[in-house]
């Protein structure tokens, strides 16, 4: 897709039913799985400006293994629900518009940062735990959706019993990594085989979002107002969505005493959704989120090696450094080797917008 | 030889990124990229001085492996494809022999490498399918654990071209 203000133009013209004047364009930095552009307009006859938000694939491919339309599916699908997400506006695939599909949701606003959540300083702890509990209880509406109701069972693999989440989990990642992968690597046989011996029961079976935390939603003040990134999404047991959390539930410790973490974040999660996840079955989906970015790491190197000219260079460092360090997570959690170093995945988070 | 190296140019280039290029970008996502490039040049000069050796010594660790995985797919009477493909990528795997005054590229030594790795995740599928009957073999465990060997070898091997590109180097995005 072109996204030049003069290709943009006559298109959101033709698709708005009015000339508008594009106002401005910019390409959201912060996002890797896929492009993610906001574009600033204002329609004949409004003085008001407004902003629609564009999401398509990489020019080489996505990172994720899943389809940009199982994305827009999930948008439009929980645009039906109290899941507070960007309501999608339509979806575009003519190729005489563009050479890859795309789809465009109105913008929420508000902002991925949350100002001080990440400041050391106990001033802001307790902004840190409202914004933890405001979170596990958005969660909590993801959890309790009636999935089947509204159609996600039509289009997600769902398991058969609260036994089975883990392993159809593990084998729908393996499918993945048959799909995309390059020469075979022998860590990922042995960490399925491991993953499926290991597998948890589940307390219940959920839709699950998949991808959470700090930099994922969209903020207003205290408020989680959209929930985003739902390009992992799946049926399965939710403690998967409290494996990648990313800041959200802060480990507090003040004056030797435990303020606020994951336990923490459990119990209260626990005493608004009335759902037992354990923190065995977060560290389990912990390991399996390992399995996943490792089968997008090599996603990404086979878009490099086969499309150079084509692949961004987030990929090139998806391919290397955080395939090499989710591989090396994986082997710690068999027992095989040592974790990689806390501070690397530390800086995993950091962005030049945002440093530790 | 051409002075300077191939080395001393990446650390320029890397320099003058950091001084000139980066400063002069107005867009955050041209100082994102900018930022990712940086890591990787550093990745890139790692491998220009590590990765031969490398991809030799990970050959070399799979030609000792292969040969037994290949040895216990037979005892079973299984994985006939298996053991072919163990074969064909054991006959390919010549780079690097003592004697080949030809210097080999990374490219032909990673091609060679990806056939011999691929031959064993074939054959590890076959031992997985093997296990529920063969488990407690002692043979069976062997052959698993030699290969679970080679896992954590390999994975410390490219740690040592990750690890001084990346590790403490600043935000990558």
């Amino acid at each position: 897709m072109d996204f030049s203000p003069a290709h943009l133009q006559p298109y959101l013209a033709q698709k708005l039913g009015g000339a508008v004047e594009i106002r401005s364009v910019e390409r959201f930095s912060r996002g890797t799985s896929r492009q993610t552009w906001f574009v600033d307009l204002r329609r004949a006859g409004n003085g008001d400006d407004e902003t629609l938000v564009f999401r398509t694939d990489l020019a080489a491919g996505s990172i994720e293994p899943s389809s940009l339309e199982q994305e827009y599916f999930m948008y439009e699908r929980l645009g039906h629900t109290e899941v507070p997400v960007a309501r999608v506006l339509w979806w575009e695939d003519d190729p005489a518009v563009t050479d890859r599909p795309f789809y465009v949701r109105e913008k929420v606003e508000g902002s991925w940062n949350i100002p001080h959540f990440l400041d050391p300083d106990p001033q802001y702890d307790e902004l840190r735990i409202a914004i933890s509990k405001e979170h596990m209880r958005k969660l909590a509406l993801v959890h309790q959706l009636d999935w089947k109701a509204i159609g996600f069972g039509d289009r997600l693999p769902v398991p058969a019993d609260v036994a089975s989440c883990g392993k159809l989990y593990v084998e729908t990642a393996m499918r993945q990594y048959d799909e995309v992968r390059g020469p075979g690597m022998a860590l990922v046989l042995e960490a399925a085989e491991w993953l499926i011996d290991n597998a948890p029961v589940a307390p219940c079976i959920s839709l699950c979002k998949g991808t959470n935390g700090f930099g994922e939603e969209v903020w207003r003040g205290r408020e989680l107002v959209a929930l985003s990134d739902w390009e992992e999404a799946s049926i399965g047991d939710p403690c998967a969505d409290f494996a990648f959390m990313q800041y959200l539930a802060p480990e507090l410790e003040r004056g030797g005493k435990k303020i606020w973490g994951m336990e923490q974040a459990l119990d209260y999660y626990r005493s608004i959704s009335g759902i037992p996840v354990t923190i065995e079955g977060v560290r389990y989906y912990g390991v399996i989120r390992a399995l996943r970015l490792i089968i997008m790491a090599e996603k990404s190197g086979q878009a490099v090696h086969h499309q150079p000219l084509l692949a961004e260079i987030r990929q090139a460092w998806t391919a290397t450094e955080v395939g090499h360090v989710c591989r090396q997570a994986m082997l710690a959690a068999m027992g095989l080797a040592e974790p990689p170093p806390a501070s690397v995945l530390a800086e995993f988070h950091e962005s030049i917008e945002a440093p530790l | 030889m051409i002075h300077p190296t191939a080395a001393d140019i990446l650390k320029t280039i890397d320099a003058t990124l950091a001084a000139q290029v980066a400063p002069a970008l107005d867009s955050l996502d041209g100082q994102s990229a900018v930022a990712t490039i940086r890591h990787l040049l550093r990745l890139v000069l790692v491998r220009i001085e590590d990765e031969g050796q490398n991809l030799i010594d990970e050959i070399s660790a799979l030609r000792r492996l292969l040969p037994s995985v290949g040895d216990y797919l037979r005892s079973t009477g299984s994985g006939m494809e298996q053991r072919r493909r163990i074969d064909a990528a054991l006959a390919d795997a010549v780079a690097g022999d003592a004697g080949d005054a030809r210097y080999p590229t990374l490219e032909a030594l990673a091609e060679c490498l990806s056939g011999l790795r691929e031959a064993l995740y074939q054959a590890l599928k076959t031992l997985q399918a093997l296990r529920p009957e063969r488990q407690e073999q002692p043979e069976y465990r062997a052959v698993r654990a030699a290969i679970r060997e080679y896992i954590v070898w390999q994975n410390e091997q490219e740690r040592k071209l990750i690890a001084p590109a990346f590790y403490g180097q600043g935000p990558r995005r």
